[in-house]
């Protein structure tokens, strides 16, 4: 049994302190997936905090294998498909990145760069923009992207790879941050 | 700049977002989840056959109304009409039964339609079971009418025509479980936005087939229940019933697939 099935298992007991360990593992990486489908920070948290409700009140729908990590990004990628039908836009421009960095107190060549890298990511379909964030900004792996994209791991391959080319290809060329 | 390099560079850039102070979004997550949790273990937990007769009183009444009046509807106009001049010919009767059983299978579709594109709406309203699981008890709903519907016409059509019990059996329940196994197997294995296309695509390419069926192999409209036949209703059958566990049962919440 991995330790978030045994949380899970001490969660469904009863046992609250299970619940703040389960949150500490899963936030930082859940906000940061909604971060990326969201147009500020404050509906991210929100996206965030729906995502860990509703795994909570579908528990008894989770097969204890070992998935729980998919589980839950499988429902943070709905909750943010929900949140975007009801009133949120996906199109984000330069200065909303860019907003997004005003924390960093790197260089600007970097911080410029990073956002080029964010706009080409962010001009990707839609299905290959989630692989793209799933496989490099939430660590996971093919198998578990596929599972929760529901497309065939040959698919999420191919696409993943066509889209490293593409973006690597158009980020030395320097990209377009209109 | 190599692939590895651009690969690195990526997942960097894509992690910068994690530097901010997030304790404060983090436990009024905790606390609400805890708060969620409480009310969670104080509903009273109900088993599925429970859930299932509460179902039966908010949809199955309905549905089973409608199929009711549809077998009332198709009576009258048999009986009124003495069966018709086609009903008298057994492979045109045969064929009429074909149509009649695939029909009956596609009655299921709006309900079906409905119940997955709102799923998060009625899970909400439910409080306590998944969308599959309540999909699952209006399939089961839906099948037990049309079960009725299915023998009431059976009685009806051997009474007036010519053709042998077993032989309007078969050419109800095969077409049957055919639709039914091909509607389950799609809606377990399609996103939403696709499943009414697929399904009512599959429904019309059904009934060409048994439209085909007349000039490429027009034997089959002779048949008659025999063990073999049995034996491939009975395969049809359990497969309908692996597609139900598989919508109840596959791995992930699945409930939460909305796109």
């Amino acid at each position: 049994m991995t330790r978030e099935d045994k949380l899970i298992q001490q969660i469904e007991e009863g046992d609250s302190r299970a619940v703040d360990e389960l949150v500490g593992i899963y936030y930082p990486e859940i906000l940061r997936y909604c971060l990326w489908h969201a147009p500020d920070r404050s509906v991210a948290e929100d996206a965030a905090q729906e995502t860990f409700l509703k795994a909570i009140r579908y528990f008894d729908r989770y097969v204890h294998r070992g998935k729980f990590k998919a589980f839950l990004y499988q429902i943070a990628s709905n909750t943010c498909v929900d949140m975007q039908r009801k009133k949120y836009l996906t199109d984000v421009s330069y200065e909303t990145l860019n907003a997004e960095f005003a924390y960093s107190e790197k260089g600007f060549d970097e911080i410029h760069s990073d956002l080029v890298l964010k706009q080409l990511i962010r001009r990707l379909p839609e299905e290959t923009q989630e692989i793209v964030i799933l496989r490099f900004g939430q660590d996971l792996t093919m198998r578990e992207i596929a599972w929760i994209t529901g497309l065939p791991l040959r698919t999420v391959q191919s696409r993943l790879r066509s889209a490293l080319k593409n973006l690597k290809k158009e980020f030395e060329e320097g990209g377009n941050h209109e | 700049m190599n692939n590895k390099d651009f690969e690195n560079r990526l997942k960097t850039t894509l992690h910068k977002m994690e530097d901010r102070e997030m304790t404060d979004a983090m436990q009024k997550t905790s606390w609400n989840l805890k708060v969620d949790l409480h009310q969670k273990t104080q509903r009273e937990r109900i088993g599925f056959q429970t859930f299932l007769f509460m179902q039966m009183k908010f949809v199955g009444r309905k549905v089973w109304l409608c199929q009711g009046l549809l077998l009332v509807l198709f009576s009258v106009i048999f009986l009124a009409a003495d069966g018709g001049y086609l009903w008298k010919i057994p492979a045109y009767a045969a064929r009429m039964l074909c149509y009649l059983a695939i029909l009956i299978a596609m009655t299921a579709l709006p309900l079906i339609h409905r119940s997955i594109h709102y799923k998060m709406h009625e899970v909400e309203t439910a409080a306590r079971f998944s969308a599959d699981r309540l999909l699952a008890a209006k399939l089961l709903l839906i099948g037990t009418g049309d079960i009725f519907m299915l023998a009431g016409i059976l009685i009806i059509v051997s009474a007036k025509t010519s053709l042998p019990t077993g032989s309007v059996a078969l050419y109800l329940l095969f077409p049957y479980l055919l639709a039914s196994s091909g509607l389950l197997f799609l809606l377990g294995h399609l996103k939403t936005e696709r499943f009414m296309p697929y399904s009512l695509s599959f429904y019309f390419l059904l009934l060409l087939l048994i439209l085909a069926l007349k000039q490429i192999y027009p034997g089959f409209f002779q048949q008659t229940l025999s063990g073999g036949w049995m034996a491939v209703c009975a395969g049809l059958m359990v497969f309908c019933i692996y597609q139900i566990r598989y919508l109840v049962y596959r791995s992930g919440f699945t409930g939460v697939q909305m796109s």
